[in-house]
């Protein structure tokens, strides 16, 4: 009998440190889940993140300037001998958009883009990542502990370049998630 | 080294404008930079903060300076200052009206009516979209009639009829759970339908209808301006009855699209892409302002910065040379004349520089030849003193108020005083020099109230030095003296007296006139002597016989009181030749005890028994010192010198009778030359024990004619004192302290001692044969 592998990710740790440590302000955007999976023989993410929009970007929105929103993860493997070595690095952004002409929103990531109702529709699909594969589970080693780090912000340097100016020194068009920790292992599973 | 740091100078300020330009390059939108924009405004940051550090470590070095009081620091500062003033203020102007300007002109970018008149355009679009889509929906209500009684299977046939008719672009059926039915399209590319998105289906299940305009390709905002009009409205089914009675039949959905006019659409897109530009502008004029003003500021910082570094550094280069000048004047004036090193720039302060130089050149020339003529002042000042101090005649000169300026060592000589500590003070302070300053006063006050042409006078007196006096005389001089007023730069300043001691002058003058006196009277007196005692004997002779013997007797008498006066007065007309013309003294080889041992016996001294021979003779006491040298010596004189001595002290004693004795010795005694050495001499001294001499005849006892003894003629002492004065030696009178008078002779030339001796041996001889 050929044993059929199945990768299954073992999550060890799920280490939301500065999410769990500041449910005060309920304002301040966080995640509040992250859960790496292996299917199909990749490596996806699913994230949920509380970011809300504040009234002036709300604002800034409706007026048909374009948003974007990045997530940015980084997966490392540490090393006792050396800097970490960077395993995985990359980033996906979103692009919540308004046609005043049409009064119609779209959202999407790349060049693919969404009609969406509203712009809290459009939000909910940055709030919540689903099934975003982020490597090939053929990089990881077996049974290798890993350790990710998972951001969502507003993506200004693809602003017009005043509101990069006033990102510097704008806590209203500076919002970000602080950095979310999380470390795996990917472990072989028979069935 | 300093080519090396102003290559870095300037690469740092090229840079320093190469960053400040592609910073406000990069602010503008459009621009390649615009992605670098962070990037650069952190380096000119940097560059701004480095600049700050620069200039607050250059201040910091000034204001230590400032503090230390350091030379040239002050200049500095203010050089600074200055500069840095030029360069800040006008920079700080321009910034602030540039921030103004522009935050104003921002502001006036946007205003009311722009936004309203954009608003405008894009409800114009909407309406245009909304009219097309009205018409869309009423074609499309109209075509819902026939399809609501239309068949399933004839679906597809009339829906493609009633496109074509109603011109519509693409018509489709479809049924809620988005079963498509039926398609017809005017485009034939199109071979798949695409059913309505979700979003469409979610809408169609709440409002039973929708009606929208859609961008075709919204992928990419800006590009593929096209639109579409989608209009979906709900069908009646023809097998209404049975849905409504069975398990309910599928609703079914017509839906038109119809593209928009592509002029339209473009127009409408610009517009819309303009309205929402303009929003974004809107919404970030903050950020343009910030922008702006941090770049503006960011130019600023670099600029004051660097204006104030270049002031620092450039004050500090212009102060330089100054204080190099300076650093030169204070070492003049400590007298270090060395040149210094010439600036190579032919500005300016190279051309000081070089003046400088030339100017401290001719100083240290000046001060060599003030130098060397002080030198030569001196020199000739300690001359002129030591001409002065060798002059035999003093020389005292007085200031206007008769103060004493300078005293020769010859007046303290003839003065016989210490006049060193009367400089600066009238001559009268010093004792006993109150005649000698009366007289010399009075004449000066008498030569100006004259008023005599003459520019000296000149005056001859006595003064008696009461201070000198040894004992109980005091010494009288005779001074000669010359005054003159002293005029410098026809100015008088002082007085000037020049006197001589001319006692022996004087002395000599007199024994000279008494020479003369005496030939003559001799010559004159002889002659009738003798026939005057011709003539008495004659008498005495012829008539002695025919006188009584008493008148005989007296006429002898008168006669021989005549003989014998005249004999007495041939005697003394003889003594005043022999004064007068005394003949010139034969020098020989002579033995002076011999010579003195001679002389004595006839005083009746006999040289074997010592001792006087007895009777009436003079008691004399002789010691003659047997280790006499010879002398050089005319042998007739120097017997007539002891016979002149040693008959005034017979004289002198002649009244004491027993009890006075005379005294005779000689020694071989050391005379003191003038350069200090010392010479053998011969002293011959005779004393005795009268009444000595009186102090007025003391003074003048050598001189002629001066006598205290009531027959003598004055000139015993004359004639001695002339004849030891031709034979070079020296004559001292002087009052015994126990009483008596004492007369010292000191012949200084002594004969050859060789042949002295073989001389001595034959006068041996001789004397002992007579």
């Amino acid at each position: 009998m050929m044993p059929v592998r199945v990768f299954a990710a073992l999550l060890v740790a799920l280490c939301l440190g500065p999410a769990a440590w500041a449910p005060a302000w309920a304002d301040e955007p966080r995640i509040t889940r992250i859960e790496p999976a292996v299917r199909n023989g990749g490596l996806e993410i699913d994230a949920d993140v509380d970011i809300t929009l504040n009234d002036q970007l709300r604002e800034a929105a409706q007026r048909g300037v374009s948003l974007y929103f990045t997530a940015d993860l980084v997966i490392e493997r540490e090393r006792w001998w050396w800097f970490d070595s960077t395993v995985v690095e990359t980033t996906l952004t979103w692009h919540v958009a308004y046609n005043a002409l049409t009064r119609q929103w779209r959202v999407g990531t790349g060049r693919l883009s969404l009609p969406v109702a509203s712009l809290d529709e459009a939000m909910s699909q940055v709030r919540r990542i689903r099934g975003w594969r982020v490597a090939d589970s053929s990089v990881f080693e077996r049974d290798t502990r890993y350790d990710g780090r998972l951001r969502v912000r507003l993506d200004t340097s693809q602003l017009a370049r005043p509101f990069q100016v006033n990102a510097l020194n704008s806590s209203s068009w500076s919002l970000a998630t602080p950095w979310a920790q999380f470390s795996f292992a990917v472990s072989e599973a028979r069935q | 080294m300093n080519r090396l740091v102003r290559i870095i100078l300037i690469v740092g300020a090229m840079s320093g404008l190469a960053l400040l330009g592609l910073l406000a390059w990069s602010t503008g939108n459009a621009s390649r930079f615009a992605q670098y924009h962070d990037t650069l405004l952190l380096l000119n940051g940097v560059f701004a903060l480095a600049m700050f550090v620069w200039v607050l470590s250059l201040t910091v070095k000034l204001a230590r300076q400032l503090r230390r009081r350091q030379f040239g620091a002050r200049l500095t500062a203010r050089f600074a200052l200055a500069f840095a003033l030029i360069g800040v203020v006008p920079g700080a102007l321009i910034y602030t009206l540039s921030v103004q300007f522009m935050s104003r002109s921002i502001e006036s970018w946007f205003n009311v009516r722009v936004d309203s008149a954009l608003e405008a355009g894009l409800n114009l679009g909407r309406a245009a979209l909304d009219t097309q889509l009205a018409e869309l929906e009423a074609r499309a209500r109209s075509m819902a009639v026939e399809l609501n009684n239309t068949s399933d299977a004839n679906v597809p046939l009339v829906l493609t009829r009633l496109r074509e008719a109603n011109g519509v672009t693409e018509a489709m059926v479809f049924t809620g759970s988005g079963r498509m039915v039926a398609f017809s399209s005017s485009m034939y590319g199109q071979l798949l339908p695409e059913l309505p998105p979700s979003t469409v289906i979610d809408q169609l299940r709440l409002a039973r209808g929708y009606a929208a305009a859609e961008a075709d390709t919204p992928d990419l905002p800006g590009a593929g301006a096209g639109l579409h009009l989608r209009v979906v409205i709900p069908l009646s089914t023809p097998g209404r009855l049975e849905s409504l009675l069975g398990a309910g039949p599928e609703p079914r959905w017509l839906q038109l699209v119809q593209p928009v006019a592509e002029q339209i659409a473009r127009n409408a897109n610009r517009v819309q892409e303009g309205f929402r530009d303009y929003q974004e502008l809107a919404l970030s004029r903050l950020g343009l302002r910030k922008l702006y003003g941090i770049t503006l500021t960011l130019a600023l910082l670099l600029a004051v910065f660097a204006s104030i570094a270049v002031a620092l550094s450039l004050s500090k280069r212009l102060v330089r040379p100054l204080l190099t000048l300076a650093a030169g004047t204070q070492a003049v004036s400590v007298g270090d004349y060395r040149p210094l090193p010439e600036p190579p720039l032919r500005d300016e302060v190279g051309q000081l520089t070089r003046s400088f130089n030339a100017m401290t050149r001719q100083l240290d020339e000046a001060r060599r030849m003030v130098e060397s003529n002080r030198a030569q002042l001196e020199r000739t000042n300690v001359y002129l003193e030591s001409v002065l101090a060798n002059l035999s005649s003093g020389v005292i000169a007085f200031d206007e108020g008769f103060r004493v300026t300078m005293v020769n060592q010859g007046a303290q000589d003839i003065l016989q005083a210490d006049l060193r500590a009367v400089i600066g003070r009238p001559l009268e302070t010093v004792e006993g020099m109150l005649a000698f300053a009366r007289v010399v006063r009075e004449t000066f006050a008498a030569h100006d109230a004259v008023g005599s042409e003459r520019q000296h006078w000149q005056q001859q007196f006595e003064i008696t030095l009461s201070h000198a006096a040894a004992e109980g005389a005091a010494p009288t001089v005779t001074l000669l003296a010359r005054g003159t007023h002293l005029k410098v730069d026809g100015r008088g300043n002082g007085y000037l007296v020049v006197f001589d001691d001319i006692t022996e002058v004087i002395s000599a003058n007199r024994t000279v006139a008494w020479g003369e006196v005496a030939r003559r009277l001799a010559h004159e007196i002889k002659n009738p002597l003798t026939p005057i005692q011709l003539s008495a004997e004659r008498l005495a002779m012829k008539l002695a016989d025919r006188l009584s013997p008493e008148d005989a007797r007296m006429l002898e008498r008168a006669t021989h009181t005549i003989v014998n006066q005249v004999a007495s007065l041939k005697q003394m007309v003889d003594d005043f030749r022999e004064y007068a013309r005394t003949p010139p003294a034969v020098m020989e080889p002579i033995d002076f005890n011999a010579l003195a041992a001679d002389v004595l016996t006839l005083y009746g001294w006999d040289p074997d028994g010592g001792a006087a021979r007895g009777g009436h003779a003079l008691r004399l006491e002789v010691e003659l010192d047997q280790n006499l040298p010879r002398i050089e010596g005319d042998a007739t004189q120097l017997r007539q010198v002891l016979h002149n001595l040693l008959a005034n002290a017979r004289d002198a004693v002649a009244d004491q009778g027993e009890a006075g004795v005379v005294r005779v010795t000689t020694a071989l005694a050391q005379a003191r030359r003038a350069d200090g050495s010392e010479q053998p001499a011969v002293r011959l001294t005779v004393s005795d024990s009268g009444p000595g001499f009186s102090p007025q005849v003391l003074q003048r006892a050598c001189e002629p004619y001066v006598t205290t003894k009531p027959h003598g003629t004055g000139l015993g002492l004359a004639i001695v004192r002339k004849i030891v004065d031709e034979h070079g030696g020296r004559m001292d009178i002087a009052n015994r302290r126990e009483g008596g008078a004492r007369v010292s002779i000191l012949l200084t030339r002594l004969a050859a001692p060789a042949h002295g001796l073989d001389l001595a041996a034959q006068e041996n001889d001789n004397s002992a044969t007579q």
